[in-house]
């Protein structure tokens, strides 16, 4: 009979350690038993993960009924000049790789956001197509699309790696920016064809006077400290 | 048998049931199990034997839980008879509310015999009905003759029909509704385990002991470990260099049958909350006890204990939720249990009493175990079982610290309880 020297508690003669300090058992007088059976089994077994495919494959079946009741309502019943069936399939497709798609196959967070992205810009292109309007098309929606999806990564990268509080600031603030001083770019060109950056430098000099603060912050422990000092709650 | 229960039977849920259904998932399990640790070897025929003729007598165990539109619902399968099979490392494993997939399970392994709930089909009261009959079969199996007293069902007679009522409903009658709050509690954090472990930490005493030390300070058993919990969980966020500290609660249950008669051997419990505010300044164990007692003791009153029975009836009978899809009124449930039932609580502590039964049967058990199964992320839960001499007081949860299963054990020793731990820890 074993009792752990820290704990005061009587140990089973299989054990090893002690199951609540894992200190290890040394008794020159009652060695370690093992051949008898542990207390407690060895063999693990696990139930089968749920299975959401079920969940996956009911969406696909309600949008697909949805999309093919509309498109026959569309060229049969009502309205057969204006393609609005179109419409409605390709907002069910949308639906299907961002809602269904995740359920049906598994993938990484990456493949994910790719597939959304694509999916995304698939469903503008169609409508696109539907109105001719391949020059917005071009020159907003695939440069939007392009910036947002840089956005959402970099934050997701953050997130991932959880970096400390600082940095994900830090990351944030500079994706921000960016983001924003693309936008204007992309929506300058489109408007009037020449580049006027206004809006977005006044917000990325804002950004960039602050990240530079807790960059400084960041980079030095005693002015770190010091702020934490002054600015604890 | 003059009656015999026809074999399309179903049950709808109650009101424990309709919460335990909507809070299973991957990572809650509202399994738990019992255990009895006999005498010599467990011999799986003649436990499978038993089973088979164990079963009949409870109905209510040959279930499925099925989808149905609005509410899951217990399928009876008169055929159904769990398969005994050799027990795991990692207890208490979720359910799937599939066709395949039971809500009872057997196991067996060196000494020990176990069962597995699903909540949703009966409390520990219940279940130990269960225990004992099967456990009284199992040894006239093996050539000893066990009278049908105490507990131990009769499994020649036919199922009483007053078994499986739906208790709360039949007291859901107060004028008045009462529903619980309590503010967010202390949990304990750290490393999970990976997926499907279930950390067991058991602490094995001797009854007598535990009753001298709780004798000091005037309290019953329960109330005594109850508080020494407490103390513990205070301890471990003490540790923690908090700025602020939150108040440390226990989840008790209540076994309703005490204050409401019925047969019943489907859920029948309400829980009581006991809190200690850390904020308020330190508190001497004697303090603790008397919180404890006094606290559980205003809970335990039959007028509340019925306007709350009544309130959650209401809440499932109420028009606006009873029409709503199941899965999204599953979400809301789930929800809600996780703000009221999960968030107020540090962690739970049930203590289903005396495993009492005839002498026949007391000599070769050694021991009675309970373990609950996982909550959301995993802190452990507690559960306490004793019978004959020995007392048993088990953790279980997923997280890779045991710093409370050591605080407390510790204290037991230094309050002079001998204290034998036993653990499924990987070493
Ligand atoms: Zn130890």
């Amino acid at each position: 009979m074993s009792y752990c020297v820290n704990c005061g508690v009587e140990l089973d003669p299989t054990a090893s350690v002690c199951p609540l300090c894992n200190t290890p058992v040394m008794n020159p007088k009652a060695p370690v038993d093992r051949e008898s059976p542990p207390p407690f089994p060895l063999v693990r077994r696990e139930v089968e993960p749920v299975d959401r495919r079920s969940l996956g494959l009911l969406l696909t079946g309600m949008l697909g009924a949805v999309a093919i009741c509309c498109g026959l309502l569309n060229f049969l019943a009502f309205f057969p000049q204006v393609p609005w069936g179109w419409y409605v399939a390709g907002a069910a497709g949308l639906i299907w790789v961002w809602a269904a798609l995740p359920f049906l196959v598994h993938m990484k967070f990456r493949y994910c956001l790719a597939a959304d992205l694509v999916a995304t810009a698939g469903f503008l292109a169609l409508v696109a197509g539907l109105v001719e309007g391949w020059f917005w098309y071009l020159e907003l929606a695939l440069p939007v699309i392009g910036l947002t999806s840089f956005l959402v990564a970099g934050l997701a990268y953050c997130r991932i790696f959880h970096r400390s509080r600082l940095t994900t600031l830090l990351v944030f603030l500079g994706i921000t920016a960016v983001y924003l001083l693309g936008l204007e770019l992309v929506l300058d060109y489109f408007m009037e064809g020449t580049y006027h950056p206004t809006w977005s430098l006044i917000a990325a000099a804002v950004i960039l006077v602050f990240g530079a603060i807790f960059l400084t912050v960041r980079l030095r422990p005693r002015l770190r400290a010091e702020f934490r000092r002054r600015f604890h709650s | 048998m003059e009656k015999k229960i026809p074999a399309e039977v179903w049950y709808p849920l109650d009101n424990a049931a309709m919460v335990y259904s909507a809070i299973q998932r991957d990572d809650y399990s509202a399994v738990y199990r019992f255990s009895a640790v006999m005498d010599e070897q467990v011999d799986p025929e003649a436990l499978q034997r038993a089973v088979n003729r164990v079963m009949p007598r409870f109905p209510g165990f040959q279930v499925r839980l099925r989808p149905g539109v609005f509410w899951y619902y217990f399928d009876g399968d008169p055929t159904f008879l769990p398969q005994v099979e050799p027990d795991i490392a990692n207890p208490c494993q979720p359910v799937r509310f599939s066709a395949q997939d039971r809500l009872l399970r057997v196991f067996y392994y060196e000494k020990r015999i176990s069962i597995e709930l699903f909540h949703a089909m009966a409390d520990g009261s219940g279940a130990l009905v269960f225990l004992k009959t099967l456990i009284g079969e199992y040894l006239r199996q093996k050539g000893i003759e066990v009278p049908c007293a105490m507990g131990v069902l009769d499994p020649e007679l036919p199922p009483e029909p007053g078994e499986w009522e739906d208790a709360y409903a039949r007291y859901a009658t107060s004028r008045v509704k009462r529903g619980t709050k309590g503010s967010l509690a202390f949990r304990q954090k750290g490393i999970p385990e990976p997926f499907y472990t279930l950390n067991i930490t058991m602490g094995i005493m001797k009854v007598d002991a535990l009753k001298a030390a709780a004798k000091k300070y005037g309290a019953t058993i329960t109330e005594y470990l109850a508080a020494g919990l407490i103390q513990s969980l205070l301890a471990l966020q003490h540790g923690q260099d908090l700025a602020r500290e939150r108040p440390v609660a226990l989840v008790v249950p209540i076994d309703l049958r005490h204050f409401f008669p019925s047969p019943t051997m489907r859920n029948f419990i309400l829980t009581a909350r006991v809190a200690i505010d850390p904020e308020l300044g330190e508190y001497a164990f004697e303090e603790l006890v008397e919180i404890v007692r006094h606290s559980l003791r205003l809970q335990m009153t039959r007028q509340e204990l019925q306007a709350r029975i009544t309130q959650n009836v209401a809440l499932q009978k109420s028009p606006i939720l009873r029409w709503v899809p199941r899965p999204l009124k599953n979400r809301a449930i789930a929800l809600g249990f996780w703000l009221s039932g999960e968030r107020p609580y540090s962690t739970t502590f049930t203590n289903p009493g005396v495993f009492k039964v005839p002498e026949s049967m007391q000599e070769h058990i050694q021991r009675i175990e309970v373990v609950l199964g996982q909550s959301y992320r995993g802190p452990a839960n507690c559960a306490a079982i004793s019978c004959g001499e020995t007392f048993t007081f088990s953790f279980s949860g997923t997280l890779k610290e045991c710093d409370l299963e050591r605080l407390f054990f510790r204290w037991l020793v230094r309050e002079g309880v001998p204290v034998k731990v036993i653990s499924n820890r990987k070493e």
